[in-house]
């Protein structure tokens, strides 16, 4: 005797499977719960355009509540709608007549006559809660409910058709009759946080299978729902042969792969951590234009400029050539699980070795303000995510120049990367020069030299190391008198 | 909602169809209306193909007066036999001018709602019908 093997039925909304541990399980019996303007309908249209075909045709049922001409004028502004299915393995039955009558009885057999004449494999009733409700007194509603779904739960089982119910709940408590009825359970909620509002996805219960706790973000978009699974789910790229794996990875600047012992551990992340100013961007810019000499594509998220705008025009240029893959995030209420998505999702598809965020300090700003209390936990994640995707990560960081403390990152986030540049401001002789320093790097000798280098019209150029002086980075540099030990200190600055 | 030329699939298969009088004319509205509401009350509920019924005999009767007298019976849902009895006493011109018109016009404030593909994918069965012949709801493709 073998078990039954439940098939489950890919959902056709981005991220929605990895959720739902690999999609519906088919011929379960769900709800999809919410607020209204949650999304509800949304999914489920989504979901129907998806899952419907001739073989396997679909009845969608509206009661009560939106109008279905509003629904449907609505409803096909997504990409996902497709009007040839209409009535072919789409149908539409509106019970607003029954409901109306206050008739559950007449509504349950209009519901089995529509399901015996058309043998959907789908059914969708929008919304169920409102057919009871409408005509129950509030005192008895939920239960009437609770009969309801559970004669509508029977039949459709047998009847071998996947599920869907839509209602409008405010709080999880007034499903409690009808959690017991249902194979699954689909929350969508909305969280108001200032100015931002974050739409997120709760799969409640999924019998049978694996789901993926927690609440995840969504975003509507003209292509529908695309649901945010967490960070770390994100597929690989091809791995490369273990001989380039074990290759550096040059940075594109002359003397900074001496610095870092031979170039950057390929998979490694990198923090280059400076003042406004320092050239930050310049780094990235010229370690995604040695990826693309060397045909290896990049993904640049940039939160603080736009590369196209910017003066700087060799990551535009990158950008133009088809070399580099620009993830532009001008929203406010971003999540690190679509951010990852977004990442991943073009690493995936360009098959890119070269990723660069810039800069954390912006990405920061990015997110939403219901996200930014995890924003270090959040980075952290981020991290591992694209770490597990084989690609090198270059992340820059805002850092506010102080002389009393060796700081590399504002959030103690310095431990996640593999290794860190720092990159400081020095006065030396009545002049503002820049220093750079390989402060970490995992698992590999490097250079402990702090050097000078200039911003050029080519990019940055490494100079020299200051031997005769010391203190730099205290503020107060002294400059070593030759043949002496004791050192002499140089004027102090005025404020 | 200015009346375009009645040259939209509703209109011409009413036109298609002979009429020696009103009385035939009238008749013949009233089986394609008949047909549209099979067609849509499935999909909308018979509330909202009573609405989009009203709203065309509304904007019709800007320039076919007599049909402001079905237009206002309209509460209780479609009353075709008054926009019927009303038919049959204007003149054949009229009378086919008027439903054309009407029929027109329904299909362009559906098709203003739901888009011209989603409205001509619903009213198929409509004017899928050869004329004389029953409406009949679409068969599944197998």
């Amino acid at each position: 005797m073998s078990k039954v093997a439940i098939k489950r039925l890919p959902t056709g909304v981005p991220g929605l499977d990895e959720v739902l541990g690999g999609g519906v399980p088919e011929f379960s019996f769900n709800i999809i719960a919410g607020l209204p303007g949650s999304g509800k309908t949304t999914l489920a249209h989504q979901m129907m355009f998806a899952l419907a075909s001739p073989e396997r045709p679909a009845v969608y049922f509206t009661v009560l509540g939106e109008p279905p001409l509003k629904m449907l004028r609505y409803q096909q502004q997504f990409d996902f709608f497709d009007t040839g299915s209409v009535n072919h393995a789409i149908r539409f039955v509106n019970l607003g007549a029954e409901a109306l009558a206050g008739d559950l009885e007449a509504v349950l057999e209009r519901i089995v006559a529509e399901v015996h004449t058309h043998a959907p494999g789908l059914v969708f009733v929008d919304s169920f809660r409102s057919v009871v409700l409408a005509s129950t007194p509030a005192s008895n509603g939920e239960s009437r409910l609770q009969h309801f779904v559970q004669s509508l739960g029977m039949l459709m089982t047998s009847w071998q058709a996947t599920t869907f119910l839509i209602g409008e709940y405010h709080t999880e408590i007034d499903a409690n009759p009808v959690f017991t009825v249902s194979d699954g359970i689909l929350w969508l909620r909305q969280s108001e946080r200032r100015y931002s509002v974050v739409r997120n996805l709760e799969v409640m219960k999924m019998r049978g299978q694996a789901t993926l706790s927690g609440l995840h973000p969504f975003r509507i978009g003209q292509a529908g729902i695309e649901v945010f699974p967490p960070p770390g789910s994100a597929r690989a790229v091809e791995p490369l042969p273990a001989d380039v794996m074990n290759q550096r990875l040059n940075m594109g600047v002359p003397g900074l792969d001496e610095m870092l012992g031979g170039g950057l551990p390929r998979g490694y992340s990198l923090l280059v951590a400076g003042p406004s100013g320092s050239g930050k961007s310049i780094l990235a810019g010229s370690f995604l234009a040695e990826g693309a000499r060397r045909g290896e594509m990049g993904v640049m998220a940039a939160f603080d400029q736009n590369p196209l705008r910017s003066h700087d025009r060799v990551v535009a240029d990158l950008i133009h050539a088809g070399k580099v893959v620009l993830v532009n995030s001008l929203a406010r209420d971003l999540s690190i699980e679509e951010l990852v998505s977004r990442l991943s999702g073009e690493i995936y598809r360009h098959g890119a070795r070269r990723v660069v965020i810039d800069s954390s300090s912006g990405f920061e700003v990015s997110l939403g303000p219901a996200f930014r209390d995890d924003f270090r936990e959040s980075l952290s994640r981020m991290v591992t995510a694209l770490a597990e995707t084989g690609v090198t990560v270059l992340m820059t960081s805002e850092l506010e120049d102080r002389y009393t403390d060796l700081r590399f990152s504002p959030y103690g986030t310095a431990f996640m990367t593999d290794a860190i540049i720092m990159q400081r401001y020095v006065e030396v002789h009545s002049r503002l020069r820049r220093v750079m320093a390989v402060v970490k790097l995992r698992a590999s000798p490097h250079s402990d030299q702090l050097r000078l280098y200039s911003i050029t019209k080519d990019g940055i150029r490494i100079e020299e190391a200051l031997p005769e002086q010391e203190g730099l980075l205290g503020g107060q540099p002294s400059q070593l008198s030759r043949g002496s030990p004791k050192s002499r200190p140089l004027p102090k600055r005025k404020a | 909602m200015n009346p375009k030329a009645a040259d939209g699939k509703l209109a011409l298969a009413f036109n298609q169809r002979p009429a020696p009088n009103s009385g035939t004319a009238a008749s013949q509205l009233t089986a394609i209306w008949l047909a549209i509401d099979i067609a849509l009350r499935g999909v909308i509920g018979p509330q909202g193909v009573a609405a989009l019924y009203s709203r065309s005999l509304g904007l019709t009767a800007r320039c076919h007066p007599w049909m402001a007298v079905a237009c206002g019976s309209q509460a209780a849902g479609m009353d075709l036999a008054v926009l019927e009895s009303e038919m049959v006493q204007q003149p054949l011109a009229e009378a086919r001018d008027s439903a054309a018109t009407l029929l027109q016009v329904f299909e362009d404030l559906l098709a203003s709602l739901i888009g011209s593909a989603l409205a001509e994918r619903l009213l198929r069965p409509v004017w899928d019908v050869t004329p004389g012949e029953a409406p009949v709801e679409e068969i599944e493709p197998s």
